[in-house]
């Protein structure tokens, strides 16, 4: 947008890039969590974002790969000493095979019946492995979960003497992440799954494999998923089925997608990520001993219902659509609480404080970056 | 043979039981699209009620018509006073349910942590509990009997009010074609948001009725999601009464999984033969119309 020249891909790595040298030197301390889990669900927000933006897939049951990723990785490393770095491989294979066979029950489903499909894959696979002790030769111990064999720091082994190494290793995933949403983005498959998106009916009359290809994006999304979540298990060296599995897991991608406006732009999770993921988890750390448990998820829920209130396309939906956000956000909520004249006050609003009539704003620019 | 008498008698009155905590899921979502995270919350508060109502000293059939009061009073405010205008702020038929739903969802995490923070997360319970009812060899809870009873009569009741009222037939119509409905006269509106008040109040009065028979928390509610899901899948789009077919079927294949098998596997299989269903039968046991979209 700001040059013509430059290729989205450069942006990006030259964002990464800045991002990392604003957020690595406040990696100390505590601040370590909050800046790791600040990336980790970056990652898994712009993961989920590959399905949501172009083909609108709402998958509410990401936590199903997530988990997977975890565990495989542990387990594999576990009982037969595999690296995590080729656990996270086979983790994310598991999850590609589950997205391929719920994916080809799910996504042909008319309607948003799929979306509560995906709940419960999600919810059942994470009941089946925390009720479930021994799976053949696996031991899975139910609620308790795996934790991971502290055996020697190296680089193969995926342990570290500090966390800094695995808070680079996130950030590399953020980026490839975000390198494949790009390339999903433009290009003829992101153009066939905004024409799905779109409109179904019409995309399968113009020969597009709707379900083939919806399907095809739901792996991609899952196997970057599982990759995040095989992080998650060595940041924290143990995986349970209520951290992995749980709805909350699976509903925090969404969450922080939203938040920043899905198919607003490739970075818009990461924004998302920033406003939802770092104040609550700041506190919970600072004030941790003296807030009582379920206070982050409190804040969460009073950021989300605020968030959705004042920018219903997202934070960076909102910021590309009107360039002056504030007195939109000020027009919506008079909108909302019905003191508004009619119903263009908000971007009537804020066509007044840019001082300018000329251009009408409908506010139907969705998804063009 | 006798233990089977009693695996069906439970698995039937549980299944009626989850018929009613589902019903408001099945109103917001088989008829209107509203993905409503917040339906365990709505639970979790009947559930509260019951325990704040037996604590003050009354009998929990005092609880009843106040639950039903304010389960309507709650589905239909939430609908027309904050879902209705978020969609027309978004404006966008694909970016709508995702909005009411992140919307719920923020709901819902601030209800269930909300309650743990302000009356700790004990486990309570209520005490004033109905003796058990013992024909023939076989229990049955007296508590869980009552809001099976409740539960489905009402929604037999209003089903039937459904089809005969005048209002009924407005609900219905507008569930089916919105914007033909509006054509006719109807205002959309205000019948989804009184349909929706109907299902909520509901599936509250059910699960004050059924407090005594459960635990007390702030997430105990979110226990019956995954169920009212599943039903809700299950009965299909635009279905109503046919949710207690759905709610027997569910509860009866439960309790045979549950008794004869390991619980953790029972979870799974009952997944494997919903996604089966859905595979032979995609618009669920009632949905028969073709769903027009956007």
């Amino acid at each position: 947008m700001k040059s013509a020249t430059t290729s989205p891909y450069t942006r990006d790595i030259a964002l990464l890039g800045l991002m990392f040298a604003a957020v690595y030197p406040l990696a100390a301390g505590s601040l370590q969590t909050v800046v790791f889990f600040f990336l980790l669900w970056a990652q898994l927000g712009v993961a989920w974002s590959i399905a949501a933006a172009g083909a609108r897939i709402l998958s509410l049951g990401h936590s199903a790969f997530i988990g997977t990723g975890a565990y495989a990785a542990v387990i594999l490393f576990d009982q037969l000493s595999v690296s995590p770095w080729l656990g996270a491989l086979a983790g994310g294979l598991v999850a590609v095979i589950l997205a391929a066979v719920f994916g080809m029950v799910l996504l042909p489903l008319r309607g948003l019946y799929y979306v509560l499909g995906t709940v419960a894959l999600a919810v059942s696979l994470g009941d089946f492995v925390s009720g479930t002790q021994q799976l053949g030769p696996i031991a899975l111990n139910g609620g308790d979960g795996v934790n991971i064999l502290p055996i020697q720091a190296s680089f193969w082994n995926m342990q570290f003497r500090t966390n800094r190494p695995l808070i680079i290793i996130a950030w590399l995933l953020l980026g490839v992440t975000i390198v494949v949403a790009r390339r999903v983005g433009r290009g003829r498959v992101g153009l066939h799954l905004h024409a799905m998106g779109d409109n179904e009916q019409l995309a399968k009359a113009l020969g597009v494999a709707v379900t083939q290809k919806k399907v095809v994006i739901f792996c991609v999304s899952a196997f970057l998923s599982a990759l995040g979540g095989t992080i998650w298990a060595q940041y924290a060296l143990s995986v349970s089925p209520g951290g992995v599995f749980s709805l909350n897991t699976a509903l925090l991608p969404v969450m922080v997608a939203a938040m920043g406006g899905i198919g607003a732009s490739v970075w818009a999770p990461v924004v998302g990520s920033a406003i939802l993921v770092i104040p609550a988890d700041y506190l919970q750390i600072t004030l941790g001993s003296r807030l009582p448990s379920g206070a982050a998820s409190a804040i969460y829920g009073v950021i989300l219902v605020v968030v959705v209130l004042g920018f219903p396309k997202g934070v960076v939906g909102t910021m590309l659509e009107h360039r002056r956000f504030w007195s939109v956000l000020i027009g919506r909520m008079r909108r909302f609480l019905g003191t508004a004249e009619h119903q263009h006050g908000g971007e009537i609003a804020a066509l007044r404080a840019r001082g300018s009539y000329e251009v009408i704003s409908e506010g139907e620019g969705d998804g063009e970056t | 043979m006798h233990l089977l008498f009693q695996v069906l008698i439970n698995g039937a009155v549980d299944g009626l039981i989850y018929s009613g905590l589902a019903i408001g899921l099945v109103v917001a979502f088989g008829m209107f699209d509203v993905l409503n995270f917040a339906h365990g919350e709505l639970i979790t508060l009947g559930f509260w009620l019951a325990l704040w109502i037996t604590l003050a000293g009354l009998p929990l059939v005092a609880a009843l018509p106040i639950s039903l009061a304010i389960g309507g009073i709650l589905g239909f405010s939430l609908q027309v006073g904050v879902l209705d205008k978020l969609n027309r702020m978004v404006k966008l038929e694909a970016g709508a349910p995702l909005s009411a739903l992140l919307l719920t969802v923020g709901l819902s995490l601030a209800i269930s942590n909300g309650l743990g923070l302000v009356f700790g997360t004990d486990i309570r319970e209520v005490q004033t509990t109905l003796p058990t009812i013992t024909i023939a060899y076989i229990h049955i809870g007296g508590d869980s009997l009552v809001a099976a009873g409740v539960g489905s009569l009402l929604i037999l009741g209003s089903g039937y009010w459904l089809r005969s009222s005048r209002t009924g037939l407005a609900i219905l119509a507008v569930a089916e074609r919105r914007d033909m409905a509006r054509l006719m006269g109807i205002d959309d509106r205000r019948i989804q948001g009184l349909a929706m008040g109907i299902g909520f109040a509901i599936t509250m009065v059910t699960a004050t009725a059924f407090a005594p028979a459960y635990v007390v928390t702030g997430f105990s509610g979110q226990d019956f999601l995954l169920t009212a899901f599943m039903l809700t899948v299950l009965a299909g789009a635009g279905a109503y009464t046919i949710v207690l077919l759905g709610g027997l079927l569910i509860g009866e294949a439960q309790a045979l999984l549950t008794s004869y098998l390991s619980g953790s596997y029972s979870q799974l299989i009952l997944l494997m033969a919903f996604l089966m269903l859905l595979l032979v039968r995609p618009t669920g046991l009632g949905g028969h119309r073709e769903r027009v979209i956007g």
